[in-house]
């Protein structure tokens, strides 16, 4: 069988287009379940990557092929200078290319790149010669195992690679504009090493060490993230990865869960800021963020009143500026951000909700109604509201409208949860109740007014009578 | 009139309705908290278990916890997760996030009651619960009949001041029932309306 057959494709010079192929059969040849249907896979694709890296006559390359070699040389170039030996402590001199693993795809030479000039290779971000060694395994079950470090692997070239990748992630992390870009990442996740799948366990666990460390990023980035490399499949399916992240990256773990779960901080608009405010602004709003829902109030005020000092105009940071207002009971401070959220924002429900919440518990109950029948007009499924609402016409002794909001409410009963269902019927039992004094009053004026009437007859008797 | 006012011995007994409602005893026509007497003290002792009680000091223990922390701690822990998502996120969050299941339905029911609950959120059913734990706990000897009057009347006070109206007290305490035990005890529990308007007629007579 062809190497394009094996990757279902089509022949073509596109790398991406052949990664892309290679991950789709990557999932019909898994290593563990099929180890052969691997092999042959591994071996066309990187069959087929060295017949378009070495094809000299080829038709040019567009401009981000052009580029992605490039970058790939860079790497491979790197590794010309490496000695390439399995043993991680001899990783110092390399003399050349043909040393290297025999699958490695053959490099492109740019005969302008100066090939002379040693290049030095990046360090790991353990920093070798710190005094350091790189974290380990705890479980020593397999002694030739138990001795690596997950973070390196057997190979010099593969360790090379790695290590290169982490310096461009950091790069691309480190320049904000690039760091809120997807586009950025999937290219840079287009990298060999990330489809080196001998290597997976220390890729991964590599970009979870330095993750760890930048971790304001768009949730755009940690679903692809996700979807490229499967952390939560990597740490479920092996006990000895979850304890290693665990024990290393500690809250790592409940991190990375949290960016694929909860909905997402806005990026919109980051772009106006300059680079360091908008890093110092992503990472204070994400501690303040992360400190109110600990109910570190104090803390998450701090973070998020200095995210705020820098960029005001975010949803998000109001929003959550706002709420830790509410819980210091600070209502002026949260009224008027409630407002500024309406403003900035008005196709949000928000701001409408967070503003009728406050007018309403602050006996407010006209204004609020005001606000209540605009989120019943624009968000006609918000039971929240109508309820609400129907409390402040009780409230504002607008027995008509109160009753005709609690009878709309009673007929939307069946399809309400049960708390709800509690709450309307606890109004409509109220408003009986209040209508039940009414009554009584009525009555009792009734019978006071008899009796002042049956006296002043009696008087007028009496008058009449005597005179 | 609000629940403030109510002479506090009505309102004590009239507490033992929401209780039974929000645990399921209502159906069985229990109606106040004499009524208890009416069960051994096996079944009784069966019936603490759901509290984690099994003799004196893990009464005493569940007790204080009620007061000072309860199941309101827990309640306001999920809460204050939750408003931090905008409001149209939360659905979607608790239906669609991977979320283990006891955690999820806690959710939920934070959800449906959140803009229902007043401020003082679901503290009733912890000081109603501590109220029925008292009596029980007289029942069964761990405490004796003067001690659990004082301690039940200064629930009562406390709770009294913090809710405005009986609907209000009585949802919080609906709401903390299901969270506590919603998950635990009584999967797919319901409060039929039928019961709840009883109840709510009921405590209308403390009126008169």
């Amino acid at each position: 069988m062809s190497p394009w057959k094996r990757l279902q494709l089509e022949p073509t010079t596109d790398a991406k287009a052949i990664r892309h192929a290679y991950a789709q059969q990557l999932k019909r040849y898994h290593p563990e379940e099929d180890p052969e249907g691997y092999q042959l896979l591994r071996q066309a694709y990187e069959q087929i990557m060295t017949d378009i890296k070495t094809q000299a006559v080829s038709p040019p390359f567009s401009e981000t092929q052009e580029e992605e070699d490039l970058h790939d040389t860079d790497i491979l170039n790197n590794a010309n200078d490496i000695n390439n030996q399995d043993s991680r402590d001899d990783l110092d001199v390399i003399d050349g290319v043909d040393d290297l693993d025999e699958s490695l795809p053959k490099l492109r030479i740019y005969p302008d790149e100066p090939q002379e000039e040693p290049i030095l290779t990046p360090p790991r971000l353990w920093l070798q010669g710190d005094g350091h060694e790189p974290p380990q395994y705890s479980n020593r079950e397999n002694e030739d195992i138990a001795l690596a470090s997950p973070l390196i692997t057997a190979s010099g070239r593969a360790d090379l690679l790695l290590s290169n990748f982490k310096k461009q992630l950091v790069e691309l992390y480190t320049d904000f504009p690039s760091r809120i870009q997807l586009e950025k990442w999937r290219t840079l996740f287009d990298s060999d090493i990330c489809w080196d799948l001998q290597h997976r366990t220390a890729l991964i666990m590599n970009l979870i060490e330095v993750l760890d460390q930048h971790r304001y990023l768009p949730q755009q980035v940690w679903l692809t993230i996700e979807e490229l490399f499967e952390f939560k499949a990597f740490w479920s399916e092996d006990r000895k990865h979850s304890s290693y992240v665990h024990e290393h990256f500690p809250d790592f773990q409940a991190y990375y869960l949290s960016q694929l779960n909860e909905p997402a901080l806005s990026y919109d608009g980051l772009l106006t800021l300059n680079g360091q405010q908008g890093a110092s602004f992503v990472q204070l709003r994400d501690q303040g963020y992360r400190a109110l829902q600990e109910q570190s109030l104090i803390e998450a005020r701090y973070y998020l009143k200095q995210a705020y000092a820098i960029y005001d105009q975010d949803q998000d940071i109001i929003r959550l500026l706002l709420e830790c207002e509410l819980q210091y009971k600070h209502i002026e401070q949260a009224l008027s951000l409630a407002e500024k959220l309406i403003e900035l924002f008005p196709k949000q429900i928000d701001g409408y909700l967070y503003k009728a919440n406050l007018l309403f518990n602050h006996n407010n109950y006209k204004e609020a109604a005001g606000v209540y029948l605009h989120i019943k007009m624009y968000w006609p499924q918000n039971m929240d509201a109508k309820i609400k609402l129907a409390e402040c016409f009780i409230y504002m002794k607008q027995d008509k409208l109160a009753r005709k909001q609690l009878l709309a409410l009673q007929q939307k009963m069946p399809d309400a949860p049960n708390g709800h269902i509690f709450k309307i019927n606890e109004l409509l039992f109220q408003f009986e109740l209040i209508k039940e004094f009414k009554t009584v009053q009525f009555y009792r004026n009734y019978d006071r007014f008899m009796q002042f009437v049956a006296i002043v007859m009696v008087i007028v008797f009496l008058y009449i009578f005597f005179n | 009139m609000t629940i403030e006012h109510y002479d506090t011995g009505h309102f004590i007994q009239y507490l033992s309705d929401i209780w039974y409602l929000a645990e399921g005893i209502y159906r069985d026509g229990m109606r106040r908290w004499k009524e208890l007497e009416l069960f051994d003290k096996e079944t009784l002792l069966n019936w603490l278990y759901k509290w984690d009680i099994e003799d004196f000091s893990s009464f005493s223990l569940q007790a204080s916890w009620l007061l000072d922390q309860g199941y309101r701690a827990e309640y306001e822990q999920y809460s204050a997760k939750l408003v931090t998502f905008p409001y149209e996120g939360r659905v979607s969050y608790v239906e669609n996030a991977d979320l283990v299941e006891q955690e999820q339905e806690k959710l939920r029911i934070i959800l449906q009651y959140q803009n229902i609950l007043s401020s003082s959120g679901i503290l009733a059913y912890d000081y109603i619960t501590y109220i029925g734990l008292q009596y029980i706990g007289n029942l069964l000897g761990f405490l004796s009949k003067s001690e659990c009057q004082s301690n039940v009347t200064t629930a009562a006070k406390t709770l009294q001041s913090k809710y405005t109206n009986w609907g209000d007290c009585m949802i919080a305490c609906i709401a903390g029932a299901l969270f506590q035990g919603s998950a635990d005890y009584y999967p797919n529990y319901q409060i039929s309306k039928k019961e709840y308007m009883e109840v709510l007629h009921t405590l209308h007579d403390l009126h008169g």
